[in-house]
């Protein structure tokens, strides 16, 4: 049976899990069968319980603007958007049943592919979690420079998302500006890791290796480069009048909303959702730089926007304040080659590019984990779509697609 | 609010909940048929405004399927683990939260979907990431798959 | 307009000495036969050329915006990237769509490029280099490059395409609500000039351009006359009938080879029409920068060649028009039509009944 389906919903009930839980016992009844007739009635537009000028569109999965293969199924009425059903799954790798195989060290390189944007965020999770059950005290130097490099990959997650965002938005010289600028992180990242996308920088205890001799140095060049392009984002993009006009007031998430829809990381902190785990749970070196968590009341998608560019800002005065005083030390706490973590359940949020990235761990004394999730800030995000999107048009739907930064392979896992 | 003044309201208000006291987190555990009421009072009682589900997972321990919610409050800013235990294997059930968090309605698909566990009252079930045709429950422990699964 | 300006390098005698020439081997009907013929493939060439070089300016200007290099690879400074891209279109296979409505799927994309083939006849390369010197030549311009907008309609309609028939009901939105502003933004010039025909409204520049000469209603009508120009060639940031991160291409999703490439020249000979009309309206289309009565300022004029003013005017007006889309966003279509009829239209308006009333004062030169 076709895997898209839109209609009531007991007629989704029954293609969902009655008829999961019936396979066994029954063939395919008359009633099935004219439930799919209906359905491929829906799926051309053409469905009697739909009004005369309502149809469906297939954003995906190859579509410009839903960057991956995402797939939303967008009802419109001419080019107002009625309500959206995104269809993931199209890249799912079943990373959380293959960690049930792998040791924790494997699992590291694993979840880079998760948001292959903030991938040491991602490395940084599950080292904290493994930290935390074999309560290990990690070096104040790892703490340091895990802490710098994570916010130099939120800068260039967040340069390619300015991009990206002025891509969708139809302005494509941003998309080259924000590249040009992304290739100096990646260039120190490189330098200082080896690889230039995903890391597998951070093993549990501490760092693959240490830091390369000219880490501060290349990085202080480089921060210094981007303050003063900073400006050269607002003229380009920020300021400008089409810009505005297309994303103020557009896609408006209150508070409340955010919250309830678990909308985190800059989306959420535009709505004015305080959910900035570097503040509210402090891990690694953040207890020690002084930041400010970027907080917004407009919710829209301008305001979600400017969260993002101030973000980079404010990484990069954590960077500053950090980036001169790594401790000396080893780079790597004493760890077992074969590591147990004791039986029980752990967990750690931390705050990737995207917002909240939470690794959960049940752990029965083996050296693979029982049972590992991972709390994907996507996911979440994008449950919030059809709420921010219903009764605006195509155009603003993918502005307000770009304006949540949503990476496909952090929802599908 | 502290653990121990987290542990004493909870005691206070709610019945039919076990408290475990975890390292990292406070846990609770109930059975699914009061699970609802249960969060329902976590989240508008005033006491513990668990507004913020920030993790939903399905788990299979020791042959048990059960569902861990994760909450948080944005007001007091503590957290809570509420454990459900005590489904059944073939007709796994559970009252869905959506009308309390929407958030949840993408986090509950995946549960079913990997776990066959059946939100009551969720709008849209159906699988989210597996394709619709699907056969079996991929993250029980006892799913079997010779040919997509290779054991090492 | 007292006398005609007759430039240095008049092209008259060659023309009419090809003419003649002619009428004195064939009968007089052939003759104009054979000659209709010659200038027609003389503009296919002219069609063919123009094209290569806007499309490899266009990624030139995109790449100079955008930090890169554009093409280099093939040939010096990659000047034969459109002729290899040419060469791919050709070869592509051209897709049958099962469910398109086939005769007019395939009608679309010539009735796209005959409009914009025709309205390039009646525009004045220099003295006397025109194909056909209407009374109402710009009234007929206008008309045929409207034309146009039935194609991509057709081709969105035909598709059997969601996203093209979005496409093509944008731009049949767009298109009409524009046209008004390109009328009436020109009729503030063809006001102080007093005809439409294109070889008097050079001629009427001999001593000033029009953006010079007409005060401020012709500063404000060139400008009016660019975003409406860039909103009827559908290039950004008013792209929305293709809007590539919206509707993935539009009209011409479903298009592909040879019709595709139909599509997409057309686009760049509207867009050089478009300049043409604007630099021929406004900048004086061949005529030389000439100052007032200073005789030694305009005498250096004159030695350049009209044809090289006209091809530089028009190229400058591309340049404009290549800036806007590597700049802006894009717009969305309420706001689109918002510009148009809320903006556009109450201030070309008041700017027309502006002109006349310096018209009526005689107080343009």
């Amino acid at each position: 049976m076709a895997h898209h389906n839109q209609s009531p919903s007991e007629m989704v009930k029954k293609l969902g899990w009655l008829h999961k839980v019936l396979a066994e016992e029954s063939d395919t009844t008359e009633k099935e069968m004219t439930d799919f007739v209906k359905q491929q009635e829906i799926i051309s537009g053409r469905d009697p319980e739909i009004s005369e000028e309502e149809y469906f569109i297939n954003m995906g999965p190859q579509h410009p603007s839903t960057h991956g293969v995402l797939r939303l199924m967008v009802s419109l009425k001419g080019e107002i958007v009625q309500n959206i059903k995104p269809h993931v799954g199209y890249v799912h790798r079943g990373i959380e049943k293959m960690t049930e195989k792998m040791t924790y060290k494997q699992i590291i390189h694993l979840t880079d592919r998760l948001d292959y944007l903030s991938s040491t965020i991602n490395n940084h999770a599950v080292c904290l979690a493994v930290e935390n059950g074999l309560e290990v005290e990690i070096p104040e130097r790892v703490k340091y420079v895990r802490t710098i490099i994570d916010e130099l990959i939120r800068i260039a997650s967040h340069q390619l998302w300015w991009g990206v965002m002025g891509m969708d938005l139809g302005a494509l010289t941003a998309y080259f500006y924000g590249f040009r600028d992304r290739e100096k992180v990646i260039d120190v990242l490189e330098k200082n890791t080896g690889a230039r996308l995903l890391h597998s920088y951070y093993t549990p205890g501490g760092l693959m290796r240490d830091i390369h001799a000219d880490f501060q140095k290349d990085i202080k060049e480089y921060i210094k480069y981007q303050r003063n392009l900073m400006n050269e984002y607002d003229d380009l993009l920020s300021n400008n009048v089409i810009f505005r006009e297309r994303t103020e007031g557009l896609g408006i998430m209150t508070r409340e909303e955010a919250i309830a829809y678990g909308v985190t990381g800059p989306s959420g902190r535009a709505s004015n959702f305080a959910c900035d785990v570097r503040k509210q749970h402090p891990y690694a070196a953040y207890d020690k730089a002084d930041f400010k968590q970027i907080l917004y009341t407009g919710g829209d998608s301008f305001h979600r926007y400017k969260a993002r560019l101030d973000e980079i800002k404010e990484s990069m005065n954590i960077i500053e304040q950090l980036v001169d005083n790594i401790p000396e030390g080893s780079y790597t706490a004493k760890m077992k080659a074969v590591l147990k973590l004791p039986e029980g359940t752990y967990f750690q949020r931390v705050e990737a590019a995207r917002g909240e990235l939470g690794v959960y761990v049940i752990s029965k004394g083996d050296k693979v984990p029982y049972r590992m999730k991972f709390r994907s800030p996507n996911l979440s995000n994008l449950g919030a779509l059809d709420k921010l999107t219903r009764n605006y048009k195509i155009a603003d739907l993918v502005a307000i697609m770009s304006s949540l930064d949503l990476v496909i392979p952090d929802i599908d896992r | 609010m502290n653990k121990e003044q987290l542990i004493e309201q909870l005691n206070a208000r709610i019945q039919n909940i076990e408290i475990t006291e975890a390292k990292q987190i406070l846990e609770i555990s109930t059975a699914p048929n009061h699970l609802f009421n249960i969060v329902n009072t976590l989240k508008t009682d005033a006491a513990f405004s668990f507004d913020y589900l920030f993790n939903l997972m399905g788990v299979d321990v020791d042959d048990k399927l059960g569902v861990y919610y994760y909450f948080e409050s944005t007001a007091h800013n503590h957290q809570l683990l509420v454990k459900c235990f005590g489904i059944s294997r073939d007709k796994a059930a559970l009252p869905s939260l959506v009308s309390l968090y929407p958030g949840v309605e993408l986090l509950e698909r995946e549960v079913f979907e990997f776990y066959g566990i059946n939100f009551e009252g969720h709008p849209d079930l159906r699988n989210l990431f597996l394709p619709d045709d699907w056969n079996g429950f991929p993250m029980r422990k006892d799913y079997y798959d010779p040919i997509n699964i290779v054991e090492r | 307009m007292n006398e005609k300006y007759i430039p240095r390098y008049d092209m008259t005698g060659v023309i009419q000495s090809i003419h003649e020439y002619f009428l004195s081997v064939m009968p007089a009907g052939l003759a104009y036969v054979t000659e209709l013929v010659l200038i027609g493939i003389l503009f296919l060439l002219f069609y063919a050329v123009v094209g290569l070089i806007l499309v490899l300016a266009e990624r030139k200007v995109a790449a100079f915006f955008q930090l890169r290099l554009g093409p280099y690879r093939v040939g010096p400074w990659g000047v034969f990237q459109t002729i290899a891209d040419f060469i791919k279109l050709l070869l592509k296979e051209i897709l049958e769509i099962k469910a398109a409505d086939k005769f007019l799927f395939n009608l679309a994309p010539f009735i796209v490029i005959i409009a914009s083939f025709m309205a390039i006849a009646a525009i004045p390369f220099g003295y006397s280099l025109h194909a056909i010197d209407f009374d109402m030549g710009l009234f007929y311009v206008l008309a045929v490059t409207s034309v146009g907008v039935l194609g991509v309609l057709l081709a969105g309609w035909s598709s059997n395409n969601k996203y093209s028939l979005i496409g093509a009901m944008r731009s049949g939105a767009q298109i009409v609500s524009y046209e008004l502003s390109i009328g009436l933004s020109l009729m503030t010039i063809v006001v102080m000039i007093g005809s439409l025909q294109l070889s008097t409204i050079v001629q009427s520049q001999a001593d000033g351009w029009w953006i010079f000469k007409g005060h401020i209603p012709a500063v404000i009508a060139f400008v009016i006359f660019l975003i409406a120009s860039t909103a009827e060639t559908n290039r950004g940031p008013f792209d929305l009938a293709e809007a590539e991160s919206e509707l993935t291409a539009g009209f011409h999703t479903e298009y592909s080879g040879i019709k595709f490439a139909f599509f997409f020249l057309a686009e760049y000979m509207n867009m050089f029409i478009a300049a043409s009309i604007a630099a021929t309206v406004f900048l004086g289309g061949w005529m030389p920068l000439h100052i007032g009565n200073l005789e030694w300022f305009n005498n250096i004029m004159d030695y350049i060649p009209a044809f090289v003013w006209y091809i530089g005017k028009t190229a400058f007006v591309i340049w404009i028009l290549m800036w806007f889309k590597w700049t802006f966003p894009r717009l969305r279509i309420d706001q689109l039509l918002t510009l148009e009829w809320k903006y556009l239209l109450p201030i070309n308006l008041i700017n027309l009944v502006l002109a006349a009333f310096i018209v009526l004062m005689g107080w343009h030169f």
